[in-house]
């Protein structure tokens, strides 16, 4: 029989956290099945605000789109009064995802298998044979349409973006984000009207969480990404900050565009830094100033499914789905203002060169991502170090810090009861 | 049966001519030649991977968007100098070249792609599968592609796109 030791079950001991706390953690809650379970439950299914649609995407009454907060199927639907209703598409009955298109505009859901009907707000309105057929079969006298209404959510709706939570007893939307995010949030949705530019999406083949880390990583973008370091546009010399909410479990890296490097800073980057590499084409950077101050990048990550993403002129939602331990799918849904010129509208299709599946930038991390996955799951009892910058978690005034990850776990174990 | 014969040779001298393009491109591309692929593009060129939802909602955003050659070549410059990604072959298969009506200079056709993906120690997976979308011109004596779109029907695409396609 061959051995394979860390495919045995473990008991709820081993569930244990490193006694060093945030600045370690522990493989298997990357790679478990346990724990997987417990983050859709506790996490994506307990209450916190997941990012679900942007208004633009659902602007009339009817229009609906389908999402998935964690790994279940979701659909967000504008009701015929406007309110935004968040409903589980899996029929009360035997469970079908009765919603087959991506989008589109309905006056009602109707599952395919059975024909059970509902409106927009997930009430069950009909079911056929109710009454059964010349006074055979039919549903038990005591069966009542209202107790079976899919499972509804508790929807949000701030400047154009929209939340959802599971949970009904959730914390108002405003006080989960906390006024610091909330600032940096409403400096991107300021209550201009958005525009969709386009979708993209890819299947990740690891942890979700390591994609959430990734964004609240600065250190490792003065190192791996060539592309931002050349161009100035996310590196360690730059004026820049991490900053959280008073939980941890949001933040936000916030950076100020440079020239060239300083000599200090070129020799710490050296064996990454390509100070000879030009772009033969400018167009691909032709960035403009477009939001108030002088930042120049904030990556926005909201516990625990949404990466608000303003990279110079780039701006997008990456929202994570789970699929398995191993596996998550990153959504990405790129937009603008409904008021944008025709030239900025060129300027965020080029710069989304950086991004994306196909990114400049982005393919490093996917990549390292994926390598990361394939190192920790045959060694799941080891653990990873976090101590880049200290071992606390308070806010930072520059990117050599691993802090926003601390932070992330720090509530992650509360969370999750570990 | 009337066969004007000069206007069939013609047709065929075109399709034949069109089929080269096609197999250079993708010899390109499957031996990592980067210059051969590049020299498969005319000097002012478009050159996009969209997917088939944004394509179909008119959507304008592309998981690669270069207009200009100099942007292509930026592009291969960072992939050889600056992307961090496994290593990894690729195997393209083209299929059902159409060639629309030309209009002026510019030949219209189109071909549908399947893409094999061989990430190095791991299962060869489908990367894509799609179609090329195609403006061809002819310049000093070679056709070239003034413009390909590569619309792709993959709702999830894996992992990375390292390469173009």
């Amino acid at each position: 029989m061959s051995q394979s030791i860390h495919k045995l079950s473990r008991t709820p001991s081993d569930y244990r956290w490193p006694e060093e706390g945030a600045t370690r953690v522990p493989y298997w809650v990357y790679t478990d099945d346990e724990i997987y379970r417990r983050e859709q439950e506790k996490i994506f299914g307990g209450a916190t605000w997941n990012y679900v649609a942007l208004e633009a995407e659902i602007p009339n009454p009817g229009d609906f789109i389908k999402t998935s907060i964690g790994d279940r199927p979701v659909i967000v639907v504008r009701d015929k009064d406007g309110t935004i209703n968040v409903i589980a598409n899996s029929c009360a009955h035997r469970g079908v995802a009765f919603c087959k298109e991506a989008r589109g505009n309905a006056s009602s859901f109707t599952c395919p298998y059975h024909q059970w009907n509902y409106d927009l707000k997930g009430n069950l309105v009909g079911i056929p044979f109710r009454r059964g057929y010349k006074k055979q079969g039919g549903m038990p006298d005591d069966f009542d349409l209202t107790k079976h209404s899919v499972r509804t959510l508790k929807a949000h709706t701030r400047n154009g973006v929209i939340f959802a939570s599971f949970d009904h007893t959730v914390e108002p939307f405003e006080e989960y984000i906390g006024s610091n995010m909330l600032h940096y949030f409403d400096r991107v949705f300021d209550g201009r009207e958005l525009k969709v530019l386009g979708y993209e999406r890819q299947s990740i083949d690891c942890n979700w969480k390591l994609m959430f880390e990734n964004i609240k990583d600065p250190y490792h973008a003065s190192v791996l990404h060539v592309f931002l370091m050349t161009f100035g546009l996310f590196r360690m010399d730059q004026e820049s900050a991490v900053e959280m909410d008073e939980t941890g479990r949001h933040s936000a890296l916030i950076s100020r565009r440079a020239g060239q490097a300083t000599a200090d800073a070129a020799q710490e980057m050296k064996n990454n830094l390509r100070s000879d590499f030009t772009l033969e084409d400018p167009n691909l950077l032709d960035v403009v100033k477009e939001f108030p101050g002088n930042n120049s990048v904030v990556m926005l990550t909201l516990f625990p499914n949404i990466i608000v993403q303003q990279q110079s002129n780039t701006l997008a939602m990456r929202q994570i789905v789970t699929r398995s331990p191993g596996v998550f799918e990153l959504h990405w849904t790129f937009f603008g203002y409904a008021d944008d010129s025709e030239e900025m509208v060129n300027r965020r299709i080029r710069q989304a060169n950086l991004m994306g599946p196909s990114g400049l930038v982005s393919v490093d991390d996917s990549e390292v991502l994926a390598m990361s996955q394939s190192g920790m799951f045959p060694y799941d009892n080891h653990q990873a170090i976090l101590e880049m910058g200290g071992k606390e978690v308070k806010d930072t005034n520059h990117m050599i810090t691993e802090v926003a990850i601390r932070g992330f776990y720090k509530h992650y174990v509360k969370v999750m009861g570990l | 049966m009337n066969l004007n014969l000069s206007a069939e040779l013609e047709q065929l001298v075109l399709n034949h001519k069109i089929q080269t393009l096609y197999n250079d491109y993708v010899l390109a591309l499957d031996q990592d030649n980067l210059d051969n692929w590049l020299s498969c593009f005319s000097e002012s060129c478009v050159y996009r991977i969209v997917s088939r939802e944004n394509f179909e909602l008119d959507l304008p955003i592309a998981v690669w968007h270069s207009d200009s050659k100099a942007m292509l070549r930026d592009r291969v410059l960072a992939l050889r100098d600056s992307t961090l990604y496994r290593p990894r072959y690729f195997r393209h298969l083209i299929s059902g070249i159409k060639i629309n009506q030309s209009s002026g200079d510019v030949i219209h056709s189109e071909t549908n792609v399947l893409i094999a993906e061989t990430v190095i120690d791991y299962k060869t997976q489908i990367l894509l599968s799609g179609r090329y979308v195609d403006e061809i011109v002819l310049e000093e004596g070679h056709f070239k592609f003034k413009k390909r779109v590569c619309i792709y029907d993959s709702t999830l695409l894996p992992t990375s796109l390292v390469y173009p396609i």
